[in-house]
Parts: C-alpha cells; structure tokens; sequence
C-alpha cells in the first residue's frame, strides 16, 4: 500500500524537522547559533582540507589530465571552505560586539561593524571569483589573494576590532562595579552597621580594586590610541589584552568581597 | 433519493420479510469506499484508528517540544524574584537588602561572564600555500 505508506511518512518528516529546527529557532540566542555555524564550518573545512591534501598528492604523483581535474575540484571546494570558515567567524566576532554594552561609544561600536562588514564583503566577492575559476592556476592565484588580503587588511582590522571590544568591555565592568558598590555603600549609610570595622576595610578593598582597574584600563586605552585608525598591530592587542585581563581578574575579587558584605548586612 | 446505480422508483414502503435498512447510511458507505479505492487504500478500522492517533500524537509532541525548548530572553526580573522569596519565608529580609543582593548576584554574574578576546576569540588560521610541484 504505497499510498498509506507515504500517508504515514508526511507526518514523520514533519516531526524529524520539528526536532532538527525548534531548537535553532528557539532554544539559541544568536551569538550561540554563530558560535555553532563557525564551529560547523571549521569541520568542514576540516574534510575539504584533507580531500585537497589527498588530490594535490595524487596529482603531483601521478601528473594526469584526470588527476588534474580532482585536484582543481577539491582545490576548489577547499578555498571555498575557507571563505566560509573566514565569513563565519567574522560573523561570530560581529555577534560578540552586539554583547557588549557601548552606551556612549556608539561610534566606536559603528566603527566595528563597518570593518567587520568590509571584509565580509570582500569574502563574498571572493567566493564569486573562486566560483568562477576555470583552472589549477587561477585558483592558486585566488589563494595569494586570500593570504594577501588576510594578513595586510583582515588581521590588522581584527586586532583594532578585538582591542576595543576589551577595552570597551572592560570599562562598562568597571562602571557597574562602581554602581554596585555605590549600591551597597547606600544602603550601609541608611542602614548602620555593628561591625563598623569591617565595613570601612570592606570600602578601602573595594576602592583598591577600582583604582587598581583603573588604572590598567588607562594604559590600555594609551596603548589603543597609538593604534592606527582602522587597525591594530598583534604585539599592540596582546599589550591591550594583557592590561585589560589583569583589570577583569582584579575585579573579579570583589565577588568575595561582596559576598562578604552580604553576610554582614 | 437517488441512489448509485439504482433505478428511480416510487418509494411505496418496505415488503413483507424485507428489512429496513436506512438508504442514506448505505450510500455513504459506498461512497467512502469508492473514495478510499481512488487512493488506493484499503482501510480498515484498525488503520485509521492508528493514522489518527499517531497525528494525535505528533501534534502533542511538537506543541510540547515548542514550549519546553522555550527559554526566556532575559532573566525574569528581580523584582518577581523577591516577591516569590518573600512568601517563601515570611521572616524575610527588608526589600531593598533584597534588591541589594539581586543587584549584586547580576553584577556577578556579569564578571563571570567576562571573556579573554585574544585568546577566546583568535582568527582561525587556514593554510593558504596553495602550490603544486
């Protein structure tokens, strides 16, 4: 009964997709779905590189018009998967950005997004001309195009992207630890304590772990104004990174130090 | 009543022995027989019972899945989180000592979501030395 059979299986198709999709759509928040895509990507191009790997030495080995062709379509499919895995992560980077809170640094949160979208740009227009290629050469040539781009434009607008994504973050941190502890500051003055002792080494940690911050945040920000306009030597976002770091894990001891006043209160 | 492949006939009442069998109800018969054998499907009780109680189900299924795999965007506010504390023990804190404590776990847990850009975030690095011998 052939009929009642593909009945039966409309019904089942629709359930297998109802699995597949319902947590996409509903269970992930977008920076988690980017993070996923860049993941998937990265396994694909995982495969297409050994396929190329496989197809460059049996062409090299053998030298054949035929073994040719294999190389030129996995070589093809390889750059291809490349400029995904590129595109997916810069996604994934862009998506990262929409995290952070830039109230007041709108600009620089624009700033990011265009350089984040000119490279995509330039990754969609290269994916058009891999597409295109008709030979083993050209795509070898499309391949310097991609190394040429990466190194002199992409990674350098990169490292400015990623520097102002730690300072800025690091400084929003900052600001709300200062709401926090004014917050409990508040409610200690209308709410006097027993242990005044503990409350006044409470308030001089807390004020060294601000200043401290601060004062990693400001070499940060030093370093980041020498950067170029658009871009960022790696030594310039590893010093950032560095200085930014330190100023989370300074912050990160006020969690005990909170947690303490709490007990108290 | 006009009945498939049944001469018109005056209706003049059931004979002497015959039974009397509702004409209506028999030509629906005929005719979801005759619809099911277009479709080539022999159905039986058994069958149809089984097709609608499979959709049954999978209507269930994906209804329920769709409300389980629903997360809310953002956390509930903190204000619905005390009201909930507060009757859960009566003795409790004042409100703002509350707030104050909810105001602090978000700050919390905001420092634990901080991330190493450099390190979490760091370019993928594909080989692009394409060159055959």
């Amino acid at each position: 009964m052939p009929a009642f059979k593909r009945h039966l299986l409309l019904p089942f198709v629709f359930l297998l997709f109802s699995f597949i999709l319902t947590p996409l759509v509903f269970g992930k928040t977008a920076l988690e779905n980017a993070r996923d895509d860049y993941t998937f990507q990265f396994t694909k191009y995982q495969e297409a590189k050994t396929n190329y790997l496989q197809d460059k030495a049996a062409y090299e080995k053998f030298k054949t018009a035929i073994s040719k062709n294999e190389a030129f379509v996995s070589t093809k499919d390889y750059l291809l998967q490349v400029s995904k895995l590129y595109s997916s992560y810069l996604l994934l980077v862009k998506e990262r950005g929409n995290q952070i809170n830039w109230a007041g640094k709108e600009n620089q949160r624009d700033k990011t997004l265009k350089l984040i979208d000119e490279d995509i740009a330039y990754l969609s227009d290269y994916t058009n001309r891999t597409k295109s290629a008709q030979t083993l050469e050209e795509l070898t040539a499309l391949s310097v195009d991609l190394s040429t781009q990466n190194k002199n434009k992409t990674l350098p607008k990169l490292y400015k992207v990623l520097s102002l994504y730690e300072v800025t973050e690091t400084k929003s941190t900052l600001n709300y630890l200062n709401t926090t502890s004014q917050d409990v500051e508040t409610y200690l003055s209308n709410n006097p304590s027993q242990n005044q002792s503990v409350i006044a080494n409470w308030k001089t940690e807390i004020a060294n772990i601000k200043n401290t911050t601060n004062s990693f945040i400001e070499k940060s920000e030093q370093i980041l104004a020498k950067t170029g306009e658009d871009t960022a030597k790696y030594n310039e976002f590893e010093e950032i990174s560095q200085r930014t770091n330190s100023a989370k894990s300074t912050m990160k001891r006020s969690q005990n130090l909170f947690q303490e006043i709490l007990r108290l209160l | 009543m006009i009945r498939e492949n049944v001469p018109i006939t005056p209706q003049t009442g059931p004979q002497q022995g015959q039974t009397t069998e509702p004409p209506v109800k028999q030509s629906l018969d005929k005719r979801l027989i005759n619809f099911f054998k277009n479709f080539e499907i022999k159905p039986t009780k058994g069958k149809l019972f089984v097709l609608l109680l499979l959709s049954g189900c999978l209507v269930l299924l994906y209804a329920s899945l769709i409300l389980l795999s629903k997360k809310p965007e953002t956390l509930p506010p903190p204000v619905q989180k005390k009201e909930v504390q507060q009757e859960a023990s009566p003795a409790s804190k004042k409100p703002d000592l509350e707030a104050l404590e909810n105001k602090i776990s978000d700050f919390n847990t905001s420092l634990d979501k901080l991330e190493n850009f450099r390190t979490n975030y760091s370019p993928p690095e594909p080989d692009l030395n394409i060159t055959f011998k």
